[in-house]
């Protein structure tokens, strides 16, 4: 693949042979995988039970103990002390911090939202200054954005920071809602309007007199620290404005791409262990004489949940390498350039998660509403993934905001793509000629034919509204719900062609056709939506449905799941 | 002060262990690899004697390539360098393993050696033992507590024994053997794992030692414990004193 591979090209180009993929971590990423594992299963998964208690010195020790192995110096630049490695790495140990959701929320709020905004906007003083007590969680950092009454529309901030007459301070005021890590942190990240209108970051330090609020009692993820902050006349010395004074929005945005990015990590890692814990459950309970997992209906919820799990991995390790390969000189702008890929990651994945994980439940039955199984506190702990790092509405209708924006500004060449699209889809046999030689082919002729067709009837879409689009919120998420499962199948498609040759060749290989066949309603129902409302006489619903070669699904799935049991059971 | 530390090659002692069909011995191929537990414990020793008094920690593993995984793991703790004497996969007895360490203690020459009391795989509880004699040095195994003079250099090892703890002293070079609850071992921390890389790892050949470890104790069959019977139900103590005579538990 091209190194200069740009943001949203994959809307235009067939899904590449050689996307990067889990099984291709080197031999160190292995050990710090392993090792990390280790961190997890002893030190985190035996204090889950006082975590859920709120008791949030737990985590905070837990933490430190994080930081002093380096956890946090993974993407920490190597000149402040830190690790500097790549973005794989880091969705890696994102994906096994998933062992304690509330951990891994604690630890997230820290580097993602925490640390991203230093190591992106910081002065070079900034920098030293913090960053290495960062990396190893000397200092704990949180990031406050969100007020009372300015969530979803965080720019209408009420916090004011008021220069003091000599300009070497700033004075804040304001209140800030929901800050994860508010009660143990060290270090917040603040954004307030400079004499109540233009929008700035601050890095306030606690003891400057930072308050916080009573821990909010929270539906799930209890182990982690969720207050209001409270600032009352809090004077930040003017060298610590982070940006640009007026960019704010700036420095918030960015730290979110990072964090929508990673959510993709959390699923993926999520995914992977309900799976496996509904899995050992079905294997021991019986009813009927037999384990359930010998019924073919829990394993068409197993060939589901591991499907999607598969899914979202194979979609988030490609966005990561695509962000680590990107050489646009400015960290920040790779996370930007792949900005709406991240977005896919952060709804699809935060939908597949919930799917997951309300399976895993199920297969509990009644024992899965009780609090003394796991999967009862996973089902509360997920719940949260759609509404934070903007909400899925939010992000949903963001992602064809950036296209258009994107398009606009010639960053990306939409009206050539959309003419590429109608040339293939008025000849599908250059379709069917371009995706020969991939595994599961057929399956990817489906997913081409329905990206070329969702390009021309975006463009018909944006050009019939014009300005107005942006009152059309169900269309523009529907076509996200589409882009989203487009980019989640043909990642799966990549992902096993990539490995056919492998022992494992076939199951990835079926996983694949699997999630095509799953997710594939979905995308035909976002074109009827968007055909209702903007005229069908394409037609794509229908052809976009009939691209689809039907195939044995219940043959595919009891494969899936009976591989999947074996490959669980003998761990 | 150098100190040479052992990491055998084991099967994660969380993994579920299955045997081949014909009995030769386990089934490996789904299984995860680890250093021996009670190396781990012997490492993280030797790791904390050199924060204190400075030198260098080398650390052998002895059997396939594959070993090089547990090497570079102790090299991530903070091990200084590595030797794996490449075996060929061939069996050793634990004679043969003690005169391997013996040879690698004549070349290295270190200040002590710490290895795990036993390993967690066949449980034999021997080198350290056979060791010692080989070098004709003390030794002290089933350590709990190291404490180092280097004045007088000495070590004071407690050692738990039935009813109480033994303290010995020993005069060094000597053989230690680590005790489970010596220390807790540290986990390799991110910047030692990216280090790890660059510590040197030195392959010997067997073959190259010119040492016969021809094995005198033959492996003759691997088989799984007995599986457990289920329990049974008893209605009344009555019931339950016939069951227990049934058993044998009770005499009469």
């Amino acid at each position: 693949m091209s190194t200069n591979q740009k943001g949203c090209e994959f809307m235009t180009q067939v899904a590449p042979a050689d996307i990067f993929t889990p099984e291709d971590i080197n031999e160190e990423q292995k050990m710090l995988k392993e090792t990390i594992e280790k961190f997890m299963k002893e030190e985190v998964v035996p204090r889950a039970d006082e975590m859920e208690k709120g008791k949030i010195e737990v985590t905070k020790e837990l933490l430190k103990k994080a930081g002093e192995m380096g956890m946090f110096a993974i993407e920490i630049p190597k000149e402040y002390g830190g690790l500097g490695l790549d973005k794989v790495s880091a969705l890696m140990v994102t994906e096994l911090m998933m062992y304690n959701a509330s951990f891994a929320v604690s630890c997230e709020a820290h580097v993602t939202i925490g640390s991203y905004p230093i190591i992106f906007f910081g002065t070079e003083e900034q920098k030293k200054k913090y960053l290495p007590d960062l990396a190893y969680a000397k200092k704990i950092s949180a990031y406050a954005l969100t007020e009372p009454q300015a969530g979803s529309d965080a720019l209408n901030s009420k916090t004011v920071a008021t220069p003091t007459s000599d300009g070497k301070y700033y004075v804040l005021n304001g209140t800030k809602q929901f800050i994860t890590n508010a009660g143990i942190a060290d270090l917040f990240i603040i954004f307030a309007k400079v004499n109540g209108k233009d929008f700035t970051a601050f890095i306030v330090e606690e003891e400057w007199g930072v308050k916080t609020g009573k821990e909010e009692e929270k539906m799930g993820q209890k182990g982690s620290s969720t207050r209001q902050v409270i600032l009352e006349d809090v004077k930040v010395p003017a060298e610590n404005v982070l940006g640009e004074i007026g960019k704010g929005h700036k420095v918030a945005l960015n730290a979110l791409n990072v964090g929508r990015m990673r959510l993709g990590g959390s699923a993926g890692g999520g995914g992977k262990l309900l799976t496996e814990i509904a899995v050992k459950y079905a294997a021991e309970r019986v009813q009927f004489g037999r384990p359930i997992i010998e019924f073919p209906l829990i394993k068409w919820k197993i060939a589901n949940m591991i499907s999607k799990t598969f899914a979202i991995q194979s979609a988030s390790y490609r966005t990561a390498d695509l962000i680590d390969k990107a050489q646009l000189g400015e960290e920040w702008k790779a996370f930007e350039e792949f900005a709406v890929e991240a977005t896919i990651l952060k709804v699809g994945g935060s939908e597949a998660l919930r799917y997951i994980t309300d399976e895993a439940v199920q297969i509990h039955g009644g024992y899965g509403y009780l609090k003394e199984y796991e999967v009862e506190r996973a089902y509360r702990d997920e719940r949260v993934n759609r509404i934070y790092e903007g909400t899925n509405e939010i992000n949903r209708l963001n992602i064809p905001e950036m296209i258009i924006r994107r398009a606009m500004r010639g960053r990306i060449d939409f009206f050539g793509w959309v003419q590429q699209a109608q040339k293939l889809i008025d000849n599908p046999s250059e379709i069917k000629k371009i995706v020969s030689g991939h595994t599961a082919q057929d399956e990817l002729y489906a997913i081409e034919f329905a990206k070329r067709s969702l390009l021309i009837l975006a463009q018909r879409m944006f050009s019939k509204f014009g300005e107005e689009i942006q009152n059309e919120q169900e269309i523009l998420a529907e076509f996200s719900n589409a882009l989203i499962g487009i980019y989640f199948a043909e990642s799966s498609v990549a992902r096993a062609t990539k490995h056919q040759n492998k022992p494992y060749g076939k199951y990835y290989e079926n996983m694949a056709k699997f999630y095509t066949h799953t997710t594939f309603p979905e995308i035909v129902q976002a074109f009827r939506v968007i055909e209702s409302r903007v005229g069908d006489s394409y037609g794509f619903a229908e052809k976009v449905s009939s691209a689809l070669t039907r195939i044995d699904m219940i043959s595919l799935s009891r494969a899936i799941a009976d591989e999947t049991i074996r490959i669980i059971l003998q761990k | 002060m150098k100190i040479l530390v052992t990491a055998k090659r084991t099967p994660d002692p969380y993994s579920k262990i299955k045997l081949k069909p014909d009995g030769s011995g386990i089934d490996t191929s789904n299984i995860k690899f680890v250093i021996n537990s009670f190396d781990e414990i012997a490492i993280e020793e030797g790791l904390r004697k050199k924060e204190k008094f400075g030198g260098e920690v080398v650390v052998v593993s002895i059997g396939t390539q594959e070993c090089v995984e547990q090497i570079r793991t102790a090299l991530a703790m903070g091990a200084d360098r590595g030797i794996l004497v490449d075996t060929g996969g061939r069996y050793l007895d634990q004679l043969g393993v003690a005169k391997i360490l013996a040879r690698i203690v004549e070349d290295e020459k270190p200040d002590l050696v710490i290895l795990g009391k036993q390993a967690i795989d066949d449980d034999a509880n021997q080198v350290s033992q056979i060791l010692a004699e080989l070098l004709g040095w003390p030794q002290a195994t089933f350590a709990s507590k190291v404490d180092i003079d280097l004045n007088s250099k000495k070590a004071v090892v407690e050692r738990e024994v039935d009813g109480g703890i033994e303290v010995d002293e020993v005069s060094l070079p000597a053989v230690i053997s680590a005790d489970l609850r010596l220390n807790q071992p540290r986990y390799a921390s991110l910047p030692g794992i990216m280090k790890a890389r660059q510590k040197p790892l030195k392959t010997v050949k067997i073959e190259d030692l010119k040492v016969d470890v021809s094995p005198s104790v033959e492996v003759l069959k691997f088989e799984a414990p007995p599986q457990r019977q289920g329990g049974k139900k008893v209605k009344d103590v009555d019931e339950l004193i016939q069951a227990l005579k049934e058993s044998k538990v009770l005499p009469f």
